[in-house]
């Protein structure tokens, strides 16, 4: 089964920025097991998209393949944003993407050093990004002297410092306290649909993405398949009685009965 | 609970090895004291004591010659070592980043690294005359594959995650060199470099010897070996030996400071 999906409604969303057309992807050789196939979906801008799915189904041979580090075998991957920093991506191996011979204040500013930009646009992006986060980690520290769940906080901030148009964020709370989690969740969510940043999260936990997403889509595969796509409610940010409402019950039990 | 077991740092590395260079010492004086029906175990012609060995470096100092021997035997092993890194860092960066220059210049790496460097010493002072410049080239002719090796190995095998997700941040390739490949092979670089120390220090005392030089360590070993004077050779050693382990200590020493990230934890 496959299907073009967007984002429906009058929800506050753009035009798209990524088109997924009819691709087809196998893991190693020819002949390999073939994780996506003529699979299409769009994102639009400001849309934050969740895809839930069991173990192993494809989802992050999924961004594999739109971020760039997959090569499909066939079909296209559009990006349609304007701006040269298109598309971030936070992959499953977040802590060794970080530099550790750089504090954690540096690793945050990469973005901003690789940009060329000036001293003042670093202090303004970590000033804006840390405060409004509620100063999540020692920045100070360096990253393997941070735990593992602020190692995971230090690389999801550090794709919003790279502003991008597009995030792809492969289980970003995985390491991340319940305590500490719903915060950060919330925040995501804001800073996203305040800058009308488009989002797609992979999760197999559905309660980071029904407080996050606009809408999830329940997967299944390999090959991957969109089983439903589903609408949650409650405008952002959502709280935890949100979460914990009939409503939101309802939403949980289609993508449940879906797959 | 579990304490994790760091490398010593600071000062406590003189009181640690002083025990093993005094047991050392200890048993250089006893072999020198030991007698076999009243004749010495070993002819002091081809043994100085620890004593005489002492006093020959004490006269050599107080002569003035021990400076000039010393700086300028290091000046040849600096100005080899400088000249190998800049050539022999940028090509292991290179061929640590390209599969394809990696592979097509494996050949000849091999073969150069095969030929013991004062081979060419005669070829170099054919082309860079009679003076130091011959003695640096060999220097450099050693010490540059020795580098190239051991930073290309050191890049090769950096992460690639690291990379690919830099790039996607935005990372130009000369961020990928000077921030991210060149401080991850770093260990793997200074060991190069601490080879190339020891394998300086050896070029450049032989071609010492050999021919031409005023001043320089094997200049003093080759005049003292001319006229017999067993404890000046031994002086000459021993001083070798403690410029080639200080600049051993120094690298690691500039190591550590580069990489204090990896003792943070």
């Amino acid at each position: 089964m496959r299907a073009a999906v967007g984002c429906r409604g009058s929800r506050d969303v753009g035009p798209a920025v990524l088109r997924v057309a009819d691709v087809t992807y196998s893991v190693g050789k020819a002949g390999g097991l073939r994780v996506l196939d003529r699979l299409s979906l769009e994102v639009k801008q400001g849309e934050i998209l969740g895809v839930f799915g069991p173990n192993g189904c494809g989802k992050s041979s999924l961004l594999n393949v739109i971020s760039g580090y997959a090569r499909p075998d066939s079909g296209g991957v559009e990006l349609l944003a304007g701006t040269e920093t298109r598309l971030s991506y936070l992959a499953q191996d977040y802590a060794e993407t970080l530099l550790p011979w750089f504090r954690a204040r540096t690793n945050l500013l990469l973005p901003v050093r690789y940009r060329g930009g000036s001293r003042q646009e670093a202090e303004a992006a970590l000033a804006e990004v840390v405060s409004f986060f509620y100063d999540p980690v020692d920045l100070r520290k360096f990253p393997y002297s941070l735990s593992g769940g602020q190692q995971q906080i230090l690389a999801l901030l550090r794709c919003l410092i790279q502003q991008p148009q597009l995030i792809l964020l492969d289980e970003p709370f995985s390491a991340i306290n319940l305590h500490r989690m719903f915060a950060l969740r919330q925040r995501l969510a804001l800073w996203a649909k305040q800058r009308k940043i488009a989002m797609m999260i992979v999760s197999h936990n559905l309660d980071d993405l029904m407080v996050v997403c606009d809408h999830v889509l329940a997967v299944a595969g390999p090959p991957l398949a969109i089983l439903a796509d589903v609408e949650t409610p409650f405008a952002h940010p959502r709280s935890r009685e949100d979460l914990c409402s009939s409503e939101m019950i309802q939403a949980k039990t289609a993508i449940y009965s879906s797959t | 609970m579990m304490s994790a077991r760091l490398p010593p740092r600071g000062g406590s590395w003189l009181v640690t090895s002083g025990v093993g260079f005094l047991a050392v010492l200890a048993v250089w004086q006893l072999v020198c004291l030991i007698t076999v029906a009243g004749k010495p175990l070993v002819n002091p012609l081809f043994l100085a004591t620890p004593g005489e060995t002492a006093m020959a470096v004490k006269a050599w100092a107080a002569s003035g010659d021990l400076l000039w021997d010393a700086t300028d035997s290091l000046r040849r092993v600096v100005y080899g070592l400088a000249l190998a890194m800049a050539i022999g860092l940028p090509l292991g960066v290179i061929f640590g980043l390209s599969e394809g220059a990696q592979r097509s210049t494996r050949g000849v790496m091999d073969f150069l690294r095969s030929i013991p460097p004062i081979v060419v010493y005669p070829v170099s002072q054919l082309i860079l005359g009679p003076f130091d410049a011959s003695r640096v080239g060999v220097v450099v002719f050693g010490a540059t594959t020795v580098i190239v090796l051991a930073t290309s190995e050191g890049v090769r095998n950096c992460s690639k995650v690291r990379q690919r997700c830099n790039r996607l941040l935005g990372a130009t390739w000369r961020h990928v060199v000077t921030s991210i490949v060149l401080l991850e092979s770093l260990p793997a670089i200074v060991v190069g470099i601490r080879t190339a120390v020891s394998l300086s220090v050896i070029i450049v005392v032989v071609t010492e010897m050999l021919v031409g030089a005023k001043y320089g360590l094997g200049v003093r070993a080759a005049a003292a070996q001319s006229t017999s004077a067993t404890p000046t050779l031994y002086a000459v050693i021993l001083v070798v030996g403690i410029i080639g382990l200080g600049l051993n200590v120094l690298l690691v020493r500039l190591e550590r400071l580069i990489g204090r990230w990896k003792f943070a934890c």
